[in-house]
């Protein structure tokens, strides 16, 4: 496979320009662009984390984890790994 | 009756609207087969009275946890023995009426009739919104929406009003059968199209309506916020306030257990003065009475511990507690949800283990039960007091600090040290798997209801006289009979203390005593030791009275009958030779053998009553005394080795 492909195979899964929300720097709103599949993705769907909405990463416990995150003007509290599965867009639209 | 279901999400003020609707006309109750419980009360009309059940509050109809799972499964009418309700009273909080109508829209497609409750306008008001009732009732196609506010009781009538209005429709009866259709349909919470239509469906009724919903009133509580959560500070001040719950609980419960003790002992001699002598006195004074007191002398500090941890969660701190040691916990294979039960299990493991409910992981809930014995409870107190007093004097120091203290504090140490360990082997061995954990709601903060806390904190010590009361009492009545026969021969002149240590060593109870005494003997246990070992099955606490009619100087708690205990058990000296008894070895053996041993059957019963099943009754059994065996063992052997002997 050559890095063409290699990068080409990256984006169907991650889709251009998304990056999980833990990886997104805080301190501002994001467009939520895919929940990825995992244990809670139907609760993040019922809560309001769908393509489009903005999210918030309030504060983070100590020792990094949970997270504290903001939808629609409520707060929940998840763990790291349940925010990875979050895709949050970085630049631009989509 | 005609039944009304209170549906909404958490947080939502439900119980505090609950609490109005019904008022004291409650009762709590499990349906067969789930360990969820469900309140339900009267609401009184004119027309006639309803029952309104008070289902555990939800974000959807899915059913992703026991709890929701419950709602759901009760809405449907598919708990087994319970009819489905004939309307639902959908509790929104007027802040996020979006997560409320989300709701709302799966209990429309469901067929039920329902009643908007628009709670806590109040505060949506003070957000500087003005959510207009009518309108948001038009744009839902005529459902009744009425504006509430639960905590002073605003809106209530016309709530009432409209309840009773919406429960003379007739239910479709196709409810069930619309459900199941719905339900094993693919897209129903497994599709985020199906999801976004329902949010589609929400964003156009509360345009509809012209409703900007702007979120709550979340100014105040980020300041509170900024401190409480505090990368550093906030761990800080969580150990404070944990610690004054303690503080509170131990100082302010002493004086009350005290009264409480004279009160039950005081009416109990003054049954036996009526009495003539015999049995039946003996009856009343050795076994009715103190196996009552040995009940009620929990409750002064149980029902502080409530109402402190009820406030706290009330106003959404226990949350941010949740949140803070979450991390922490996650090392031993726990999570922030395990704390509360934990923290109650040092008051008592009884109330601790219920508490568990609100894990939603089955795993880490087993877990969390299987070590909330090993918190040190507030029975083994009286136990770890007179042995310490017997193992150093007063005086005794370490350093700054008095050595008592030091070792009481070890003890607690060592029973959350022991309880981790035990935690992250179970998680690594038996109960092992993937954990799940789950999103968690941050509400702001809120001044609580007192009506609310108040009526929580009397279920619960409702539901602890229930399950730990009747288990203490039987057993403390079977211990006094096994004590009690078969009677002894005495001298009719000889003095009371000497008659009842006659009694007991003669007796079943004393015959089985001497029965273990093999097995407790590398303990340094002598036969007296194994009584109260097993008398203090009632409560651990029983061992201290135990030994007082053991070395025959009486019952009782006073500060000299404790002297005299202390005296005596220095004294002691083991059957047909010089050896004392209670030598510093013994001491420490008898100490980390409480500290570990699941002495206490109302803790046993209560772990098969949550667990579902004897099995991780017996597996605590077992596990907690062959632990409890082995450490006193090695603490044994550790402190011959220190003081030399044998």
């Amino acid at each position: 496979m050559d890095a063409t492909d290699e990068i080409q195979s990256h984006r169907d899964v991650m889709k251009p320009n998304s990056i999980p929300l833990p990886d997104a720097p805080s301190g501002r709103s994001w467009g939520v662009v895919s929940v990825l599949d995992g244990p809670d993705r139907g609760r993040l769907w019922e809560l309001g984390v769908l393509p489009g909405i903005e999210i918030r990463v309030v504060r983070v416990a100590p020792m990094g984890c949970p997270m504290e995150i903001e939808i629609d003007g409520s707060r929940f509290a998840l763990r790291r790994e349940t925010a990875r599965t979050i895709l949050v867009a970085t630049a631009g639209p989509l | 009756m005609t039944s009304i279901a209170l549906v909404g999400n958490p947080n939502s003020g439900k119980s505090s609207l609950f609490n109005r609707l019904t008022g004291l006309s409650q009762k709590i109750a499990n349906y067969p087969g789930v360990t969820v419980e469900h309140h339900s009360g009267r609401l009184r009309l004119s027309s006639g009275d309803l029952e309104v059940v008070d289902l555990p509050g939800t974000y959807s109809l899915v059913g992703r946890s026991p709890d929701e799972r419950v709602t759901s499964d009760f809405l449907a009418g598919e708990l087994k023995g319970v009819n489905a309700p004939d309307a639902v009273c959908a509790v929104i909080d007027a802040c996020q009426p979006g997560r409320g109508l989300f709701l709302v829209s799966q209990i429309i497609d469901m067929g039920i009739p329902v009643v908007v409750a628009l709670n806590m306008v109040d505060e949506a008001r003070e957000a500087g919104q003005l959510p207009d009732a009518s309108a948001l009732s038009l744009a839902l196609g005529g459902i009744p929406v009425i504006p509430t506010v639960a905590v002073n009781g605003e809106g209530i009538p016309a709530l009432s009003s409209a309840i009773a209005e919406v429960a003379k429709t007739k239910v479709s009866s196709s409810v069930a059968s619309l459900w199941r259709t719905l339900r094993v349909a693919d897209a129903f919470g497994n599709d985020p199209a199906e999801t976004a239509r329902r949010h589609a469906w929400v964003r156009s009724k509360l345009g509809q309506a012209k409703w900007r919903p702007t979120g709550g009133h979340r100014a105040s509580s980020d300041r509170i916020d900024k401190w409480l959560l505090h990368p550093a500070l906030g761990f800080v001040l969580f150990l404070i306030i944990m610690g004054g719950i303690f503080q509170a609980v131990f100082s302010l419960a002493a004086p009350l257990q005290d009264g409480v003790e004279m009160a039950i002992s005081a009416l109990g001699s003054a049954c036996g003065t009526w009495l003539s002598p015999g049995l039946a006195r003996d009856i009343v004074t050795q076994a009715v009475f103190p196996g009552v007191g040995a009940v009620v002398v929990f409750l002064p500090q149980i029902v502080i511990l409530f109402l402190l941890l009820g406030i706290l969660e009330d106003t959404g701190y226990m949350t941010r507690a949740a949140f803070i040691v979450d991390r922490p916990l996650r090392m031993i294979g726990l999570s922030g949800r395990a704390f509360i039960p934990l923290m109650s299990s040092f008051a008592c493991a009884v109330p601790g283990i219920m508490a568990t409910r609100v894990i939603e992981d089955r795993r880490e809930r087993l877990i969390t039960i299987l070590i909330a014995p090993l918190m040190t409870c507030s029975a083994r107190l009286p136990v770890y007091t007179v042995a310490i007093g017997a193992l150093m004097p007063e005086s005794a120091q370490f350093g700054p600090f008095g050595a008592r203290g030091l070792v009481l504090l070890a003890l607690y140490v060592g029973g959350a040290l022991t309880g981790s360990l035990v935690a992250f082997v179970l998680g690594k061995t038996l109960l092992k798997g993937d954990r799940h954990a789950p999103i968690i709601e941050m509400p702001t903060y809120r001044w609580p209801d007192p009506k609310a806390v108040l009526t929580r904190m009397a279920h619960r010590a409702a539901s602890f006289l229930r399950r730990a009361g009747t288990v203490i009492f039987g057993v403390s009545l079977l211990l006094w009979a096994l004590s009690a026969f078969p009677r002894a021969d005495v001298a009719p002149d000889a003095p009371a203390s000497v008659t009842a240590a006659a009694q007991l060593h003669g007796s079943i109870a004393g015959r089985a005593g001497r029965l273990i005494e093999p097995i407790v003997a590398p303990l340094g246990f002598d036969w007296r030791i194994g009584i109260g070992v097993l008398a203090s099955f009632a409560a651990r606490e029983v061992f201290v009275s135990t030994m007082g009619v053991v070395y025959a100087i009486g019952e009782g708690e006073t500060e000299v009958a404790e002297a005299q205990l202390q005296a005596a058990m220095q004294a002691a000296v083991h059957d047909g030779t010089t050896r004392p008894v209670f030598d510093i070895a013994t001491l420490v053996a008898l100490l980390l053998f409480y500290m570990i041993a699941p002495q206490c059957a109302s803790t046993l019963a209560v772990i098969r009553r949550e667990s579902g099943s004897w099995g991780w009754a017996a597996l605590a059994f077992g596990y907690l005394t062959v632990l409890a065996f082995a450490v006193a063992w090695a603490g044994r052997h550790v402190a011959l080795w220190f003081v030399g002997g044998n």
